[in-house]
This record gives C-alpha cells, structure tokens and sequence, in this order.
C-alpha cells in the first residue's frame, strides 16, 4: 500500500509496483494523479490528506466498508 | 444531540440524496440568531424571520457620521500576529479604526482562546468604530481548514462531491443536501466561536488537471454541479447568521500558475467565461450569497489596461456588480482576495494596489495574511494610510467611498452583527454528531478507480506482510479516530516523517461487521 499526495512521487509508486504486483495506490490528493499510475495497480481516491480521509482509507482497505464515491472530475 | 426521526431523516437525505430535493435557496440570512439558540435538529429551515425593520437604517445612520479615517478602515480585512491581542495589533485596530479581521491558523489554537480572541477583537473594533467587526476565517474544510481545534474538521469540497456519487439528469447535484448540512454546522461552529464570516465556498470550476492551487478545493469539472453545491453550502452558513463568501472570482480552475507567487494570465473570452467560470458565481449571486472574493488573475480579453481581476473595473464592476453582458449583477460584498499575494506584490505596492481596487469596485481589501508577524502591521498600516490620502486627495472620490462602506455596513446590520457581534460561547452540545456526520461523508467519498487483481480488501492477503508508505500529514489536528474495526497495527498515527511501516496482513477482517450501524439510522 502506498500513499500518494504528489506528482513527484510518482517515481516511487511505479518502483514498488514493479517490485510487487500486488499494490494499492490510495491518491490522497489530486484525482488527476491517476494519470501517471501504472495500469496494474488497484487505484483508490481518497482526494485530500488529512486525519478524516486517512482513516476512511484505512477502514476501506480493511473492509469496514464497500467504496461508494464517484469522481466528480473527468480523467482522461 | 439529534432527535431519532431528524438522524434517520438526516442520513436516509444522505442516502437516497439521489431522490431528495435540491435545498431551497435561501437569501436571508438568520438574522441576529444566536448560536445557543439555533435550532438543535438538522432542519434547513431558516430561523423564524425577526420583526421587521427599515432594513440598512443603523447602517445608514452610522455611515452618515463617520469620519474619512473611520470610513477607510471599514474597507480593511486584516490580519494580527499571535494567537491574542497584543499591545501593537490592539494599537493598530483602535488607532485606524479598522473594521475586519481574518484569523488564519497561526491565530488558532483551540476554540476558548478562539472565543478569547474574537471577543477581544470585537470590543475593541465596537467600541473604536461604533460598527461590530466582520471577523473572517477560510474554513472551507478539507486542506484548507484554519480551525482544526474547536470546531469539527470537513472533508474538502472534491471529497463532498465524491461521497454524493454519480450525478444523474434529475440529480444533478447528489451531495446538495450533505453540503446544506455541513454549512450549517460550520455556520453553528464558527458562530459558537464568534466568526462571523467563512471565506467559502470555493466556486471554482476545476478545469485544468495541473492546476497548483485549487484543485481539491473545487467541487468538480462542471460548472452546474460546483454552481449547485456551493450555492448550498453557502446558504447553510448564512442560515445560521455567517456570510459566505464564493471565491475566487472569475475562476481560478484554469490556471497553471497560483496567484500565492505569480500572476495567472487567462485568454479567455467572456463568453467562454460565461459558459463555465461564471456559473457558480452568477448561481451565488442570485442565491443571495452575501460574498464573492476576487482573484488575482489577469484577462487580458476583458481587461485591455491589463490589470488582474482585483484591480479591474472592467471586471468588479462591469462583469461582477452589473452584470454586463450576462444574466445578473452582484449586489453582495466584493472582497479582494490578499493584497499580500505575490501576483500583486509584484507588480504594485500593496498601498497602490488597494486604491486600485476600491475604484475597481471592490468593498473589503483582504491585507491579512497567514502567520503575519509584528511588520505586518506596520505594512498594513502604510496600505491603510495610502487609501486614506487616496480619499483626502480626491483619488478615491466620497461617493466611491459612501458606496463601499455603505454595502459593507448594510451587511454587517443585514446579519445582525449589531446585536451579536460578540460570541456566543462556546456549544458542544452537537460536537458528536457533527463529527459522526464528517466521518460518513469522508468514508462515502472513497472511490475506486480500479482493482485489476481484486486485492481489496486487504485482509485477503493472508500469509502476506503488508508495506504502508505514506508522507507525514501536513494537516494538524485531532489524531483521526482508530476505525473499529482495524486490527491495532493499522491504526497508528499517521504524522511524523515519511513512514514505512511493515507489518502481517494476518487473516481476512469478519466482513460484514456492524461497525456502521447508526449509518441506517434505524
């Protein structure tokens, strides 16, 4: 599991996700860093990094709950 | 607390937003109404109207007898050094009788020295310009959230219209409902801690992906749906007696450049703005939403003198107050947004800029800006004595003046700051809901753009070891609340430096736990 908040860290997702197939990237900041993601890593957006949102993360990823957001934003 | 039925009317609005009704707009502000009276249920109903009165009379009155100097410090937002209020900002306030102040987060520890402060800022202003402070604050939550002690943290605007879902042709906007919620607990909150006004909602529409600065700040990419959900946020706030503020006018979305440290250049049309930018703050502005905040952003299609928004006049008072060339003027306050930014520091002297601005149309100058020091006040002092010899020398004519400060009176008399300027005392009586309340939006707001090789949730992953890396967090606060149902090694604080942390994924949580039942309601 790797958080990102920024687009300069995202060296760092695609060489853990090199090193292991099975990652989950939570996007705790721009929806848009999607973009820059490689396709086979599990995507979760969380859009900001604050207490709330971490640990709404963390409930999701431990199965508290199923997601139910939608992007209010268009990726392309 | 919550009566049961308002709860579950509360979360199945939440729920089944899809088929609730849009919030009705709501102009009127609750005038004068009291936070420890506000209505202790979720009903967006306004407060009971008071009897009525000739509506601007104490404004206009007070206006009529004040002096140039008095009149100019009515036009200034400021900001203090310190957490309270020192011999030099008690100095500065009384002595140029200025008439706003904007908290940021180095004037924000918890909220009874909040309470302190604001009650100390508010005699001082009352009893040195006769008129009750507009005492400001950017909550708009999320990232952007000055009060992180004494009031209930928010998830930020692009969270809240994540957690409403897809938005369909007869719900266009599915998070209204929870946005009318949230401002009128913020409302409730800041109220309690005698703010009087939240410089929010953002009604930017985010159009650029690599924009620096707004970003999640914005409810979204289409202009409808960020019109709808500011619109309901701000007259949440207003209903519990708070003015909002849209911002930031025209639109910053689609700007690659942030305003903090240089200037953003727009080449867009007014048609073009008309069709996306402009549509929340036209939507405001016909809401009766009491603010919109000016960008510093240049557009050079509608300004030729080339000057940013702020100091337009082609933009404050042709685009904004009247309307030209689109549906509606604005007759709410025009704040500028801080002449301390670099887009206009730059360029202009902070004393130059903010002349410009009042005969651009702009009523209230935004000098205050975050972890100001004791200078601060010497550079804010200098701004207020160069719009003050503006007035004497005829730069700034007194009709111009008249006109702001009149505006800006009628405000403060419209939301009944004359009669409870002062706080109110601090209420924690719904801090439980309030907080429950922002949990369920920031776990509705998860979203799942993919899962290629079903790996959530986690707990799948038996026998495996889990790797967590994350940054520190940069918001500070209360330490989020361990979700109860994490096994304990998740729920270590996410703060510190960039944290690695290792660990078994051990067995598959019970799914299905009850975990969230209130969420029913039920």
């Amino acid at each position: 599991m790797i958080a990102m908040t920024r687009a300069e860290q995202a060296g760092l997702v695609r060489a853990v996700a090199d090193a292991n197939p099975d990652t989950v990237v939570l996007l705790l900041g721009s929806p848009y860093l999607a973009g820059l993601l490689p396709p086979e890593v599990t995507a979760v957006c969380g859009y900001e990094y604050t207490p709330l949102s971490t640990g709404s993360a963390v409930s999701l990823l431990a199965g508290g709950f199923q997601p139910r957001g939608a992007l209010p934003v268009k990726l392309d | 607390m919550f009566h049961k039925p308002t709860l579950c009317a509360l979360f199945c609005a939440l729920t089944l937003a899809g088929c609730a009704p849009a919030p009705a707009p709501l102009g009127e502000p609750a005038q004068s109404a009291p936070a420890s009276s506000a209505p202790e249920d979720a009903d967006p109903a306004p407060p009971a109207a008071p009897a009525p009165a000739p509506e601007g009379e104490r404004a206009r009155e007070l206006l009529a007898g004040m002096t140039d100097e008095e009149k100019v410090g009515q036009l200034f937002l400021v900001s203090i050094p310190g957490t309270g209020l020192d011999a030099a900002s008690l100095a500065f306030l009384t002595e140029a009788k200025i008439g706003n102040v904007i908290l940021f987060g180095n004037n924000c520890e918890n909220g009874a020295q909040i309470s302190a402060l604001t009650d100390s800022i508010q005699r001082a202003v009352t009893e040195a310009t006769g008129a009750p402070a507009l005492i400001a604050v950017d909550q708009e939550g999320g990232e952007v959230t000055r009060v992180t002690d004494g009031a209930t943290v928010y998830p930020g605007a692009m969270a809240f219209a994540a957690s409403g879902g897809k938005p369909t042709a007869l719900d266009p906007v599915p998070e209204a409902n929870a946005l009318r919620i949230e401002g009128e607990f913020v409302g409730e909150e800041l109220r309690a801690l005698g703010i009087n006004c939240n410089l929010a909602p953002v009604a930017d529409v985010n159009t650029n992906p690599l924009n620096p600065v707004i970003g999640v700040r914005s409810y979204g990419d289409d202009p409808e749906r960020v019109a709808g959900a500011a619109a309901a946020y701000a007259l949440g706030l207003q209903s519990r007696g708070v003015l909002a503020v849209a911002k930031h006018y025209p639109g910053h979305g689609d700007t690659s450049v942030d305003s903090h440290y240089g200037l953003p250049v727009s080449q867009k049309s007014l048609d073009e703005l008309a069709a996306a930018e402009l549509v929340p703050f036209l939507t405001a502005g016909k809401a009766g939403v009491a603010g919109v905040m000016a960008a510093h952003i240049l557009y050079p299609r509608i300004d030729p003198d080339g000057r940013p928004a702020t100091l337009s006049k082609a933009v404050l008072t042709g685009m904004l107050r009247e309307g030209e060339g689109l549906s509606n003027g604005f007759e709410g306050l025009i704040f500028t947004d801080s002449m301390r930014m670099g887009a206009v520091t730059s360029q202009y002297g902070i004393g130059n800029a903010c002349v410009l601005a009042v005969n651009a149309g702009a009523d209230i100058l935004t000098t205050g800006t975050g972890g100001d020091g004791a200078a601060g006040l010497q550079v804010q002092r200098a701004a207020y004595n160069e719009v003050l010899a503006a007035v004497k020398n005829g730069t700034i004519s007194r009709e111009t003046l008249d006109d702001r400060v009149g505006r800006i009176l009628f405000y403060k008399e419209k939301y009944g700051l004359f009669d409870g300027g002062l706080p109110l005392g601090l209420d924690h009586t719904h801090e439980e809901e309030h907080a429950r309340f922002a949990q369920e939006v920031s776990d509705k707001s998860m979203t799942l753009l993919r899962d290629p090789r079903g790996l959530l949730p986690l707990g799948t992953l038996a026998e495996e070891r889990l790797l967590a890396i994350s940054p520190p967090l940069p918001l500070s606060g209360p330490t989020p609340r361990p979700p109860p149902s994490l096994p304990s090694r998740l729920t270590g604080s996410p703060g510190g430096r960039c944290s690695s942390t290792p660990c078994p994924t051990g067995r598959r949580p019970r799914p299905a736990q009850p975990r969230r039942r209130r969420r029913t309601g039920s």
